[in-house]
């Protein structure tokens, strides 16, 4: 009996490992949550297409109204797909404006709640006078999962970014801390002595030789939207949001929105343009590294103690989406998805 | 298992090769350690499967271009993650996979862990006077068996030596010699291959195509009638990703050459030095309507590498 216990105890360590390294980040589709599609100033009359997960979704305006179909329009009755559950057959999906997005559900149409929606306290709710500037579209050349990784540990920004936002040389102390719901997962790595980063040198003049950095990134698991609140001393805060929409299990498309008012000019008109920079350096490592999650493989991915969120956030998915191939998409009584982050984020709050 | 996967050339100190080739499916990246000898490592980070070609080599260990894991090119070791505190050590567990590789003969060797070799091949080449020595790599559209066989059927399409026609007359069959299959077929003094003739005619040159029955390389010379070698080329097949290959190859032109060459060809091979060139990119519609001849003789050899499409 004894040798029976300790086989069940071996089986069902070796099916924790197992799904361990099972770690296939661009199969994942999680249901009922909001996706932001489109920056809101990219929807007008015309429909723009979108692409989440395996779905195309048209985005457009109707007066007062936002309109979201998996057809276009104008496209003859005899070409249209047919409807999908997403729609209840309806052919639209439910769509919302808010911090300067078009969200859209995907997920059981019975179940879209608008109190799901992210908090994003560094963004006005309706969107308004969000400059142009501060918004930019990038491409990520892996999955979403994979491109949330990537956020996951900012280490690879010494590395991958060191002549823009990184810094390449050793810091005083770096510490990583993170807490996590049944749906979230929020980052926190504090960092003192680290050499200054060139963005904060030459374009926020920042004129010290080292500076502290605390950054938390609060991530959204079902959506892969991410919430970012970095802190430099001396320096700015740069708080953004980068939502990794997933197009596919190759690709993912972020629309990104930085909220930058309180930095000075012209940090805060160049600072979200740093995308374009840092976006294909994150992808010359992301790019050929996707294609080695499509399989499994026997041997898992070794780790730091740097890696302890993003350890956090595979079982978190892997938690997920076992539950949802079991059909059941519910939050679950830890989860709040739409509550208040402003203190999560650690955000200085204007009195 | 000994098998050449690069030139030594190939391997510049302080950056890295990533050379197509997998050994029990893991791709594989050449530097140079600190000494200037070559270490292969996996070309997969351990941590999150970067490759390791894309990283930088420092004071010759291997630093992952993402989160700046650093391996020891001799043992895979990973000497140093950036920001651990100096109290913190890193445990062994944390390693890339390594190989063993030696330099010789102006090639990279893989060795594999059941091989300890005392005495490497010898180079193929004639002990002739050498007049110049030319090597070079390329990729190519065909894959390792394909190649082969082209040398015995139609190394024109592979491969033009300066100043040689080669003509497609066979001088005699495939002569099973102990390591490889060799054909040998007319040539001559010209700007360009002789097309095929309805006369026959001496010839003052013979081009013979030498493929090894057991591994994936070949000699092919240039030959005077007297069967004294003018130029040789050494040729190695790596089987790469999508059924192509890496041609690595290396060639030597003897003094003998100018004493055989007509004026006008050797002020050619005076003034251009490639008197080899092994072609990138040889016509698919020539190699398709190759006529098989020799290459039939041929036995595919057992490849070290199956490559996926490049990961």
């Amino acid at each position: 009996m004894d040798n029976l216990h300790s086989k069940i105890a071996e089986d069902q360590v070796a099916a924790k490992r197992h799904k361990f390294n099972d770690w296939l980040p661009g199969q994942f589709d999680l249901h009922d949550t909001w996706f932001p599609l489109a920056h809101s100033n990219h929807v007008g009359k015309q429909p723009i297409r979108r692409v989440v997960h395996a779905q195309v979704v048209y985005l457009w305006r109707e007066g007062t109204h936002i309109l979201a179909a998996d057809n276009h329009p104008e496209t003859s009755f005899s070409c249209r797909r047919r409807a999908n559950a997403f729609t209840a057959g309806s052919g639209l999906y439910m769509a919302v404006e808010r911090y300067g997005y078009i969200w859209v559900w995907y997920g059981n149409p019975d179940n879209a709640d608008q109190a799901l929606l992210p908090h994003i306290p560094f963004l006005p709710v309706n969107g308004i006078k969000i400059p142009n500037y501060m918004r930019t579209t990038i491409r990520f050349d892996a999955c979403s999962i994979l491109s949330v990784e990537n956020l996951l540990d900012l280490t690879h920004a010494d590395f991958l970014h060191g002549e823009v936002v990184g810094g390449e040389g050793e810091a005083k102390t770096d510490e990583v801390v993170f807490e996590h719901t049944s749906e979230t997962i929020t980052r926190t790595r504090i960092v003192t002595g680290k050499p200054v980063s060139p963005i904060m040198r030459w374009v926020g003049g920042v004129r010290v030789k080292y500076q502290d950095f605390r950054s938390t990134l609060h991530v959204h698991l079902r959506s892969n939207v991410c919430i970012s609140y970095p802190r430099f001393d001396p320096g700015f805060d740069v708080p953004n949001v980068q939502p990794f929409v997933p197009s596919g299990p190759y690709r993912s498309r972020v629309d990104q929105i930085f909220g930058l008012a309180d930095a000075p000019t012209p940090f805060r008109q160049l600072m979200p343009k740093v995308a374009f920079i840092v976006g294909p350096q994150d992808n010359s490592v992301m790019r050929p590294q996707n294609p080695r999650y499509l399989n499994i493989e026997n041997r898992a991915d070794l780790h730091s103690r740097f890696d302890a969120p993003g350890n956090r956030y595979r079982y978190l998915m892997n938690k997920l989406q076992e539950r949802q191939d079991k059909s059941d998409f519910s939050y679950l009584a830890d989860a709040d998805p739409g509550g208040d982050i402003t203190e999560l984020l650690g955000m200085k709050v204007k009195s | 298992m000994l098998q050449i996967i690069a030139l030594s050339e190939q391997v510049v100190e302080g950056e890295t090769l990533a050379v197509n080739v997998n050994v029990n499916g893991q791709p594989i990246v050449l530097f140079r350690d600190i000494d200037g000898s070559v270490c292969a490592l996996e070309d997969r980070c351990p941590h999150r499967r970067v490759p390791l070609s894309l990283g930088k080599v420092i004071k010759g260990e291997l630093r992952c271009a993402y989160h700046g894991w650093t391996f020891s090119g001799l043992t895979g070791a990973c000497t140093d993650i950036p920001n651990l505190s100096d109290e913190e050590t890193i445990p062994a567990k944390l390693k890339a996979q390594s190989f063993t590789v030696k330099e010789q003969n102006g090639f990279i060797y893989l060795l594999d862990s059941d091989t300890s070799v005392a005495e490497f091949p010898a180079m193929p080449f004639s002990d002739q006077p050498v007049d110049a020595e030319l090597s070079g790599r390329v990729a190519v559209p065909i894959g390792l068996e394909q190649y082969r066989a082209v040398l015995l059927d139609g190394p024109e399409n592979l491969l033009a030596f300066s100043g040689v026609g080669i003509t497609d007359f066979y001088l005699g069959g495939v002569e099973d010699k102990e390591q490889s299959l060799s054909i040998d077929r007319a040539a001559d003094w010209s700007w360009r291959d002789r097309k095929p003739s309805w006369k026959s005619s001496d010839y003052p040159l013979i081009i013979r195509s030498e493929v090894c029955k057991h591994e994936s390389s070949a000699l092919v010379s240039v030959l005077n009638t007297s069967e004294q070698p003018l130029m040789e080329v050494y040729i190695v097949i790596v089987q790469s990703g999508r059924g192509t290959s890496n041609i690595l190859w290396r060639a030597r032109r003897y003094s003998a050459c100018f004493d055989s060459a007509p004026l006008a060809i050797r002020l050619k091979l005076y003034v251009f030095d490639d008197f080899v060139k092994v072609k990138e990119a040889p016509s698919a519609m020539s190699i398709n309507n190759l006529i098989v001849g020799p290459s039939t003789a041929l036995i595919p050899v057992d490849s070290v590498s199956n490559p996926s499409p490049s990961l």
